[in-house]
């Protein structure tokens, strides 16, 4: 590969979204409608073009050369004593390095390719916006934010990267300002978020610190080849905690899953994904569907050689990822609002792609990413063409009607609910049963965390359909709903384009049992990733793709059953089991849960602080200070008497003074 | 001479003590004659005899005259009434004590009394004519006109300066009335 | 006469230290002009005992020349506080102060 035709695309790709959001900034959002219409898809789509060449670059080189480290500058460089110094190795340097292989450029193409088609759709959704020129500054930092993160080859980087990504999260979920559940949303994303940069930064301060080289020797690096290129087996890790069997590694995994945890939104630091909900649609399908949310699955396939070291850690995530995706399938069978099923159906997919690569089906879980970003962005997108149609209707229950009235849109949810509930044949069917098959392979020797992950088949097709039907069929039940109409094109297309790849992309890859014609996306991605270590036999594994089809037919079947023929009641469940309805309903009551025990007691403390502590201590020693020379100086005042004696005095006193210091010494 | 000596110098003190205690400004005057007087006597003892007289005509001969002459004409019965116990009488009557303390335990000590003349304008240490030309009108004038010359004539310049301001300051302002 | 020197001393001292107590506590400022004077006197005294003791004219020749300033002194004072009674105003420091603040 060419290394300055790389760098320039590298530049290109970074720089034009970074150039959007600074000439937006710059111009204090005064420009022009037309001009930010042109600019903020324009140059998002320009990225992806680069990154397109980018892809045909790295395809040019035969696998096993498919990897560039391009060194752009140096920030800062403070390695003492290090091997020479040289830049970009080892030391504490925070230079600006790029990492381009198959993994980087797989991120790079859904964010700039999605990312942009998203700008477009933007164009229409927040076209009457007073805040347009706002919205399309904050969406290219996003993309900027996300492509540092994903390119970075620099440890520093990399968490700046995160950080920005939070950052731009929280202004864009925050975005209609004026609204106070949207500001408290956007907080609590970004307090989630914070937790998890915390557990990130730690993680890397113990990488930094502890990684040693195959000659015993403390390497001190932040560069992530070097990181990974020593990570074996064998004692390259201080063993120092001696906790958890593991020692050190385990520590590090489980800090650098705090840090994805927080940013894929899986169990405990979850909460913030369905408020996030405040923000306008297109951020919900740029952010919570397609990138923000991934990126703590990215951090955990970056890091593989990490988590393969760590047994204990890679089980833990494994573990979580399957508890959420099934607490998020329990949750949205029974939300009312559209966007808030599809949050928690993300939420859960993010689970089952932890899950992925928790057990070590680092290609399988990136392939569900793929397959997730195509068709959950697709549902979002449709998903705000019915809003914007109904008026900012958002509730289920007064939809319905809405197939013969918005038929494309209506075409393009199904095909995003088939692939998404994995139905045969659409996308999300070959990526899903290809990771719970190498779940059931990888994972551990009782495949209970297997079983887990087929029931969430059940329940996803399950509510998804139920929002088919309640939304799409039937007949309108508010008026609203029955004077919708087809959304305008330049929302329409994106919703279109993404419909196609959702129907399209899952023949990527083709793996299941011994039948795997088509590897592509593995293939792919195998110089990063690797292949996974065991397989089950083949029997196994066909079994398990039938058991997994048959239950996502199933939840299907249930969901036509109680809401396409009526056939069951939709209040079974909730007089039969009605606990587990309130656990659905409440969302498993984590929110009460953290308010009591974390919201509140901080609350008290903070005001304890500000009722007790600010205005007697900060406040008095403030107040005070200016009371003491405010006094100071109107007795010090009184000394100016104007009388001449007065002064005399003062004079022939401070002189016998001296002189009687003077005759001291002398004498 | 320490008799001489004892008796000038209680006058002196008295004298000095009297303008500063008295009530009426006259008595004020004619106690800091008498101090002059004393110290004129004082002089004596220290061999400087044209400054003794110095000190009677001009000092106590115009210097207080004019003093009392200006009180006959301002303020002749002019009484104050004196506050004794002030805060300013503690504190300054400490000090001026702590300075009288300080300057005699320094004397006693015997500071800096060098028999050998430092300054220009000394004859040599102790010789006869030394001893008899110290304080004599020819000494203080031949050094008046030789090496002190500068300060002689600036002093001149300001008596000078003093007589014009003096007549200036005292002439009747009848159109400021 | 080595033995009086520090009398000659001390008592310069007194005077200059009585002097200032004029000038500090009385309020009639021909009093307070008179207190100055005694001060200038005290240092007379005490140029004239060096002089003596150090056997150099430079003391008296100096002695003399504080008179001289006196006297200019004493002359432009008497004029100002002549005409500050002309004016009207009390003969009171006190009254006649204008540095307060």
């Amino acid at each position: 590969m060419n290394p300055t035709f790389t760098m320039v695309l590298c530049a290109v790709a970074l720089g034009l979204p970074t150039v959007g959001f600074l000439v937006n900034v710059l111009t204090a959002g005064r420009l022009p409608r037309r001009v930010v219409t042109i600019l903020g898809p324009g140059l998002v789509l320009g990225s992806f073009v680069a990154t397109l060449l980018l892809l045909v670059e790295l395809l040019s080189q035969p696998p096993a050369h498919r990897g560039i480290t391009i060194f752009f500058w140096q920030w800062l460089n403070l390695s003492v004593g290090s091997a020479g110094g040289a830049v970009g190795h080892a030391g504490f340097n925070a230079n600006f390095t790029v990492r381009i292989d198959p993994l980087a450029v797989l991120m790079m193409l859904v964010i700039t390719g999605i990312g942009g088609l998203i700008h477009v759709y933007s164009v229409g959704y927040m076209a009457e916006d007073p805040g347009y020129n706002r919205f399309f500054a904050y969406m290219n930092l996003f993309i900027t934010s996300m492509l540092l993160l994903v390119m970075s080859e620099n440890l520093i980087f990399l968490i700046i990267g995160w950080s920005m990504v939070a950052f731009a999260s929280y202004a864009l979920i925050a975005f209609w300002y004026q609204r106070p559940a949207a500001v408290t949303a956007g907080r609590k994303a970004f307090i989630t978020q914070v937790i998890g940069d915390v557990g990130l930064v730690l993680g890397s301060f113990l990488i930094f610190l502890n990684l040693r080289g195959s000659n015993g020797q403390l390497l001190h690096t932040v560069d992530l080849q070097t990181i990974f290129a020593n990570v074996g087996p064998g004692p390259h890790f201080h063993n120092g905690l001696g906790l958890l069997g593991g020692g050190m590694v385990t520590v590090i995994g489980i800090l650098l899953f705090v840090g994805a945890a927080a940013k894929s939104a899986q169990w405990p630091l979850h909460t913030w994904l369905p408020d996030a909900m405040e923000g306008p649609t297109p951020v919900s399908a740029l952010i919570h569907a397609a990138t923000m949310v991934t990126a703590g699955v990215y951090l955990i396939a970056r890091f593989h050689p990490v988590f393969q070291q760590a047994p204990i850690a890679a089980g833990i995530v494994a573990a979580v990822g399957i508890g959420t995706a099934l607490m998020a399938a329990i949750i949205g069978c029974s939300q009312f609002d559209i966007k808030r099923v599809i949050a928690y159906s993300t939420m859960s997919q993010i689970g089952l792609m932890i899950f992925a690569v928790g057990v070590g089906a680092y290609s399988a879980g990136m392939f569900q990413f793929f397959t997730h970003a195509c068709f959950k962005a697709l549902l979002f997108l449709a998903a705000g063409n019915v809003i914007h149609a109904l008026q900012d209707e958002q509730d289920i229950r007064s939809m319905g009607g809405l197939s013969t009235r918005m038929k494309l849109t209506f075409a393009a949810f199904l095909v995003g609910s088939l692939a998404l509930a994995g139905i045969p044949l659409f996308a999300g069917w070959f990526s899903k049963e290809e990771l719970l098959s190498s779940g059931l392979a990888l994972g551990p020797a009782v495949p209970w965390l297997w079983v887990l992950g087929v029931a969430v088949n059940v329940l996803t097709s399950f509510y998804i359909f139920r929002v088919v039907w309640l939304a799409f069929g039937g007949q309108p039940v508010t008026s609203g709903a029955a004077a919708a109409h087809e959304a305008r094109p330049v929302m329409l297309i994106p919703v279109l384009v993404l419909a196609f790849l959702a129907a399209v992309v899952g023949f990527l890859n083709i793996d299941f049992f011994g039948f795997h014609p088509v590897t592509v996306f593995s293939s792919f991605l195998q110089p990063v990733l690797g292949t996974p270590a065991a397989h089950a036999s083949d029997g196994i594994q066909a079994l398990a793709l039938v058991v997994g089809t048959l239950l996502s037919l199933t939840g299907l079947a249930l969901a036509w059953g109680v809401y396409g023929r009526k056939a069951i009641s939709p209040g079974l469940i909730s007089q039969r089991l009605p606990w587990l309805y309130q656990l659905s309903l409440r969302k498993f009551y984590w929110d009460e849960i953290y308010t009591a025990t974390l919201v509140r007691p901080t609350l008290a403390c903070a005001g304890v602080v500000r009722r007790a502590i600010e205005p007697h201590i900060f406040d008095g020693l403030v107040d005070g200070v200016q009371e003491g020379v405010t006094t100071l100086a109107e007795d010090l005042r009184t000394m100016q008497t104007g009388f001449f004696r007065d002064y005399a005095l003062i004079f022939f006193v401070c002189a016998v003074i001296g002189l009687v210091v003077l005759g001291l010494r002398l004498a | 001479m320490t008799v001489i000596f004892g008796i000038a110098a209680v006058l002196a003190f008295l004298g000095a003590v009297g303008v500063v205690v008295s009530r009426r400004t006259i008595y004020s005057a004619l106690s800091l004659v008498a101090n002059m007087v004393a110290l004129a006597v004082l002089f004596l003892l220290l061999d400087a005899q044209f400054l003794a007289a110095v000190q009677i005509i001009v000092y106590a001969g115009a210097v207080m005259v004019l003093f009392v002459f200006i009180i006959a004409l301002l303020a002749p019965g002019a009484e104050e009434r004196l506050r004794p116990l002030e805060l300013r009488v503690l504190v300054g009557g400490i000090a001026a004590i702590a300075f009288t303390a300080v300057i005699g335990r320094l004397a006693l000590n015997g500071i800096t009394v060098t028999a050998a003349g430092a300054f220009h304008g000394g004859f040599g240490p102790f010789s006869p004519q030394a001893v008899d030309a110290h304080g004599q009108v020819q000494t203080l004038g031949e050094q008046l006109f030789t090496t002190f010359l500068l300060p002689f004539e600036v002093t001149s310049l300001l008596l000078l300066v003093a007589a014009v301001g003096a007549v200036y300051l005292s002439r009747h302002r009848r159109t400021t009335r | 006469m080595t033995g009086l020197f520090p009398g000659f001393l001390i008592l310069s001292a007194a005077m200059f230290a009585l002097g200032a107590l004029g000038v500090m506590l009385r309020r009639n400022p021909l009093v307070v002009f008179m207190s100055i004077e005694l001060m200038l006197n005290a240092g007379n005294l005490a140029l004239i005992t060096y002089a003596r003791y150090t056997h150099t004219m430079a003391g008296q020749v100096f002695a003399l020349i504080v008179i001289a300033v006196a006297a200019s002194e004493v002359v432009v004072g008497l004029a100002l506080i002549t005409g500050v009674y002309r004016s009207g105003r009390r003969l009171d420091i006190d009254a006649l102060s204008e540095m307060r603040e």
